[in-house]
């Protein structure tokens, strides 16, 4: 599935790093497709992590869609 | 950041809010069909019930989105006939039970097969170090997403002992075929999130370009699939088609280039079947040929001939690419059922019949 | 008009009080109940004469569901006028009655799992919800009479919402002990193999996704820790089978649901009912075509033992995840008794584990979940324990004394026999060390105090050795009560005659091995057994055959079939030489079993059934090393479910004997003839038809008209079926265990009930 929550990065070994998804509990990930430091957050699919999300973009996101919705002028 | 974030993406008044939005815009837009290549879209979808907030005219349907139930029955051939050769096979849990022309890899199994699920690839590289003596075989199942995995242990100079059977597919192809078959009348395309975030905007620029398709890359919180819904419905009725990114947060314009470059070194594009769909050109991957060592069909000569994609009776080749719905199959939730599948597309979670009947309460 | 009123039964920790005081008020009564602290119930009423009629009658027909009434005793009182309404009195700690008891844990009630997923419930997703009708009662019940602080529930006292729904006579939790809620109650944590605690806010949730992941847990369930791991991932499942030593012992698992337990197995209506009810036993199912779980979960069997969630805890396991069910398998160091308390988890669970999912509630009395499978549409007990102990077992006919009896070795329990009532503990395990000493003294005095009741007589084994008789004999000193020794298989088939009140009976009881009368070693018997009387007689038994090198020949099989060989004739050097692979010294082994057998030294001489079928099993190739208790037996039984009758041998008898060295050897020369599922069907069918043979011919000499049979082998469906048919068709009638399980679990009763019903 793609529904995926972001996981911060706590520490980092090599190509493996162990990511926190909220929970408390650490898992393994495999970060040799991404270019991340610690305390970043990436997203995770099937063990790798795909790709790292910053919180700006997070919250650019909203302020995106509230323009697209304002945007429209009947 | 977190879960409290993505509750922000499930806001009941921000979905209202579009939706309405889409209501107040429909009337100018006339029958529009919206067309997704995602399971995961079609989950959020039909868990959320957001089709009920849609008015009459905008309907989104489900394409090929499942890169399981696409793998054709010649290739889950592959990987029988490789398991009865006595090679150990890995594979993700979903695979093991799509159809093959005489068999499932789980029926394999139970005549005695070594098939083994693992849960992610790297599992299936340590299961084959852990017992240098057998063979094994990863069956590499999935779209975009999935295959910068399966490129970076291949270039990780896997253990002898361990091969790749390459069943990877490509999705912008797929999206091409559909707007070619006649009667679907396409009007937008919601691409998937997380095979752009690997490949970025541009396989999609052609849709807008060529096609006047709009195309809007869509996040899958349920926000993020109405907003897109919306962003198209808009393109349309300003007759404006463009390429648009609605998931910005997690997508770049280039994607993960680090992934496509990987993906570039351990892979070649060739032409590839999909069940239910036939042969599409450029829209599979095998392995180079400075890794055919671990080319599990070269290393094992595995000649399978053409097989049957559908069983009688199923209708999988038109779910899969939107011509009907699950509930307009007659098996659907009778003699095909979650828990007993007949056709692919019950059979994986990211199947359209599989969502939909563990989401859909009543369908007429 | 004024009564007062004695219930006894199952009337505490069932929902009685609330009960009892809604009918009163509905019947216009005035008065008062409680708790005894006998397990039983005190009601006093006061009222017109017609109104208390008409509750009398609601008493027994609206009782609670779980309530089982065994008498109502009222007796006029003088006096009036002394009460002005009616409340739930405190409890008394006065214990007149005896042969009350309080329930077994019951599984969690439709409503709670209602409101546990109704999002607008204040107790929703609360894993820990029950009511008067379901919850943990047996293992949070430290003594009596039930109340929420003589029980494990007392260090959560109740919040403002639950202490209100706890006055509240119209609310469904009147009156519950075992109320809680997410602020107020126990709470469940996710810790690290150390025991650090990991901040999970849905831990429930998240350790379901750990398990999906392949990942091994520890969790607190009721009775006790279970270790759990994904059912359809090697990696953990060969982990788990490494720390528990345990290379091929099948794992039991629990489902999702029955939907999904119906997806790899089937499921028949009584297996479906068995599943779904308060007890919620182990239940084992046949495993369908497209089986697809991993076969290190019951490797080589044909039958898989499968559970549902019993509690708000275990349903929500599954909720974010797609497995279809989880390896849910007791926590113990091997031969101890199951891990109950969180320091002792983390102690001796560390070690093997990835997480733990603890909750915070104690477990007073630990109890492994039961084990059932179905023959036809019979229930049969493999185990008896969660969710059935401690509820007596109703006998048709009264005890002359009370009667404790202790049990044999393995899979044992103890078992507390007063009037018509027999109340067997849970299982204990297998009593050979202090620790399983220890927890079946507890248990039995735990049993005692809770009847109220003092045995006058202790029963166990004959077998000298057995902790079971030292420890007996202990109690009988300290006591000053008489002790009576009962022949194993003399128990088993007393068990057998006292679940269907039977004064005489022929049992045929097989199983793995049981002291004899003659110290020998005994297994495959033909008992006349007679209620009033401690002696029976041996009608007949299976042919002895010699065990080369003692217990080592339990261990492996192919020393029993080269004794059984050797003595019918054949020439087994070369088959043995042939198969010294399997044996542990390989080819020297081989020589040492030739030597053995040449000089005739080092064997011990058995009528073990067990052992017959374990030879079979090895001469079959289907299974060589014993590494868990029926292993061979429980193999060949799976090997033979397709197989038919082939070599139609005609059983021989002779002095009383069935000879099974023919039959091996018939076999052994057919094995390249037949396969081995018409084989071993074959052997089954020998050894049924003789068995049932031996037991008819008596019977039809001397008059008896009932056969039974009992046993560990009695849980094998195809000897039971074939003996059936044998035996009704020599216009007998058949008997077998429902009640109790037929192996050693129901040995404790069956000598309660000698001791109980022999006239001395």
């Amino acid at each position: 599935m793609c529904l995926a929550i972001p996981a911060k990065i706590m520490n980092i070994d090599g190509t493996k790093a162990n990511v926190d998804f909220g929970q408390g509990v650490l898992r393994e990930v495999n970060i040799s497709l991404v270019e991340a430091k610690i305390g970043e957050y990436v997203l995770v699919h099937a063990g790798y992590a795909i790709t790292v999300i910053s919180e700006e973009e997070a919250k650019e996101t909203l302020s995106l869609w509230n323009s697209v919705l304002e945007a429209s002028q009947e | 950041m977190g879960m409290a974030e993505n509750l922000k993406f499930r806001n009941p008044e921000m979905a209202q809010n579009i939706a309405s939005k889409i209501k107040s815009l429909a009337p100018k837009a006339g029958k529009i069909k919206i067309c997704h290549v995602c399971g995961t879209h079609e989950w959020t979808i039909t868990h959320f019930g957001l089709r009920s907030l849609l008015p009459e005219n905008v309907e989104v349907i489900a394409g090929p989105g499942c890169p399981v139930c696409i793998v054709p029955a010649v290739e889950i051939d592959e990987a029988v006939q490789l398991a009865q050769k006595g090679v150990v096979i890995t594979c993700f849990g979903d695979v093991l039970r799509v159809p093959g022309s005489k068999m499932s890899l789980l029926e394999a199994k139970a005549t005695g097969a070594d098939v083994r699920i693992v849960y992610a690839t790297s599992d299936a590289v340590e299961m084959a170090k852990h017992e240098p003596r057998k063979q094994f075989a990863f069956f590499a199942v999935g779209f975009e997403t999935t295959a910068p995995s399966t490129a970076v242990e291949a270039l990780g100079n896997p253990p002898e002992n361990l091969s790749f059977l390459v069943s990877h597919r490509l999705i912008p192809p797929a999206m091409e075929l559909l707007l070619g078959v006649g009667d679907l009348q396409i009007d937008g395309f919601i691409a998937p999130g997380h095979v752009s975030a690997i490949i970025g905007l541009k396989p999609y620029e052609l849709f807008p370009r060529v096609y006047r398709m709009p195309t809007v890359v869509a996040g899958f919180e349920p926000i993020d699939v109405l907003m897109s819904v919306y962003m198209i419905v808009k393109q349309h009725v300003e007759g404006k088609p463009k390429l648009e990114n609605e998931y910005s947060r997690v997508v770049k314009p280039e994607g993960n280039l680090r992934a496509l470059d990987i993906m570039n070194k351990a892979f070649t594009v060739v032409g590839g079947n999909w069940r239910g769909i036939g042969r599409l050109p450029d829209s599979a991957l095998q392995l180079r040929e400075f890794l055919a060592d671990y080319d599990a069909r070269l290393k094992f000569n595995v000649h399978v001939e053409q097989g049957k994609d559908i069983l009688l009776g199923c209708e999988c080749h038109l779910v899969i690419i939107g011509k009907i719905k699950p509930n307009q199959c007659p098996m659907f939730l009778k003699a095909c059922t979650p828990e007993k599948p007949v056709g692919a597309c019950m059979v994986s979670s990211e199947g359209t019949c599989r969502v939909w009947a563990k989401n859909v309460a009543v369908q007429e | 008009m004024r009564i007062k009123i004695n219930v006894t039964g199952i009337v505490q920790g069932v929902g009685f009080r609330p009960f009892v005081y809604r009918m009163a008020v509905n019947n216009g009564l005035v008065g008062y109940v409680r708790n005894k602290g006998d397990a039983g119930v005190e009601i006093v009423l006061e009222g017109d004469a017609q109104n208390i009629k008409n509750f009398m009658g609601d008493l027994t027909e609206k009782k609670p569901p779980l309530a089982q009434i065994d008498s109502v005793k009222s007796v006029e009182l003088s006096g009036k006028n002394e009460f002005t309404n009616f409340t739930i009195y405190k409890s008394s700690d006065e214990a007149e009655q005896s042969g009350s008891i309080i329930p077994p844990d019951i599984a969690i009630c439709n409503e709670c799992l209602a409101e546990l997923r109704d999002p607008k419930n204040p107790r929703y997703e609360y894993f820990f919800i029950t009511c008067t009708n379901c919850g943990p009662r047996f293992t949070i019940i430290e003594h009596l009479p039930y109340d929420r602080e003589n029980t494990t529930m007392r260090e959560f006292p109740l919040c403002g919402f639950c202490q209100k729904e706890y006055n509240d006579p119209a609310n469904r939790r009147f009156h519950a002990q075992t109320i809680a809620c997410p602020p107020c109650g126990p709470k469940a944590y996710l810790t690290t193999k150390t025991g650090e605690p990991i901040s999970a806010k849905d831990s429930v949730r998240e350790a379901g996704k750990l398990l999906s992941e392949g990942n091994v847990l520890a969790i607190k369930g009721y009775g006790g820790f279970h270790i759990a791991s994904s059912v359809l991932l090697e990696a953990p499942l060969e982990r788990l089978r490494a720390t528990k030593h345990r290379r091929e012992k099948p794992f039991a698992i629990m489902a999702k649901s029955i939907m999904t337990a119906k997806s790899f197995a089937e499921v028949t209506s009584k297996e479906q009912e068995l599943l779904s009810s308060p007890a919620r036993p182990i239940v084992l199912l046949n495993k369908r075509g497209n089986y697809n779980l991993s076969p290190l979960v019951a490797p080589n069997l044909h039958n898989v033992g499968v559970m549902l969630p019993y509690t708000g805890l275990h349903y929500m396991f599954f909720d974010r995840i797609d497995d279809p069910a989880f390896v849910v398998t007791s926590a113990n160091p091997p031969n101890q008794p199951i891990v109950k308390d969180n320091d002792e988890a983390l102690k001796t669970l560390g070690g093997t584990v990835d997480y733990f999912l603890f909750h915070n509630r104690n477990i007073a009395h630990r109890c492994d979940d039961s084990v059932v499978r179905v023959h036809g549409d019979r229930q049969v007990f493999l185990r008896r324990s969660r969710g059935y102990a401690p509820a007596p077992i109703r006998l048709k006919s009264k005890s002359k004394r009370c009667v404790v009896g202790l049990g044999g070795e393995l899979n044992n329990t103890a078992c507390v026999l007063l009037d018509d009532k027999a109340f067997i503990s849970q299982h204990i395990g297998d009593v050979e060390n202090l620790e399983t000493r220890a927890f079946l003294q507890e248990a039995t005095n735990h049993l005692h105090s809770l009847t109220n009741c003092h045995s006058e007589m202790i029963v166990c084994d004959l077998h000298p050795k057995f902790t079971t008789t030292a420890l007996a004999k202990e109690m009988a000193e300290a006591e000053g009560s008489p002790l009576v020794q009962v022949q194993h298989h003399h128990a088993h088939a007393a068990a057998l005659m006292a679940e269907h009140n039977l004064e005489e009976a022929i049992t045929i009881v097989c199983d793995g091995y049981g002291y004899g009368t003659d110290g020998g070693a005994w297994g495959g018997e033909v008992l006349f057994c007679n209620r009033e009387s401690t002696d029976f007689m041996r009608l007949g038994h299976l042919e002895p055959q010699p065990l080369l090198g003692g217990d080592v020949a339990s261990r492996y099989p192919l020393r029993v079939a080269a004794g059984m060989l050797a003595n019918s004739g054949v020439n087994i050097e070369p088959w043995l030489k042939e198969n010294q692979g399997h044996l542990l010294y390989g080819e020297t082994e081989a020589g040492l079993i030739l030597d053995q057998l040449q000089k005739g030294i080092g064997t011990v001489e058995t009528t073990s059934c067990g052992r017959v079928l374990d030879a079979v099993s090895a001469v079959l190739g289907v299974c060589f090393e014993r590494s868990y208790e029926g292993e061979p037996a429980m193999k060949l039984e799976s090997a033979a479910l397709t197989g038919k009758d082939v070599l139609k041998q005609n059983p021989l008898l002779h002095d009383n004997m069935l000879h099974t060295s023919i039959m091996l050897r018939a076999i052994f020369e057919n094995k390249q003839k037949f396969s081995k599922a018409d084989l071993a069907y074959s052997a089954h069918s020998y050894l049924a038809r003789g068995l049932a043979a031996l037991a008819t011919d008596s019977a039809q000499e001397m008059g008896v008209k009932d056969v039974g049979f009992s046993g560990g082998a009695a849980c094998n469906q195809i000897l039971a079926e074939l003996m059936l048919k044998a035996v009704e068709d020599a216009g007998l009638h058949f008997w077998v265990h429902e009640a109790v399980p037929a192996g050693d679990g129901g040995v404790s009763f069956g000598q309660a009930v000698v001791g109980g019903f022999s006239k001395f």
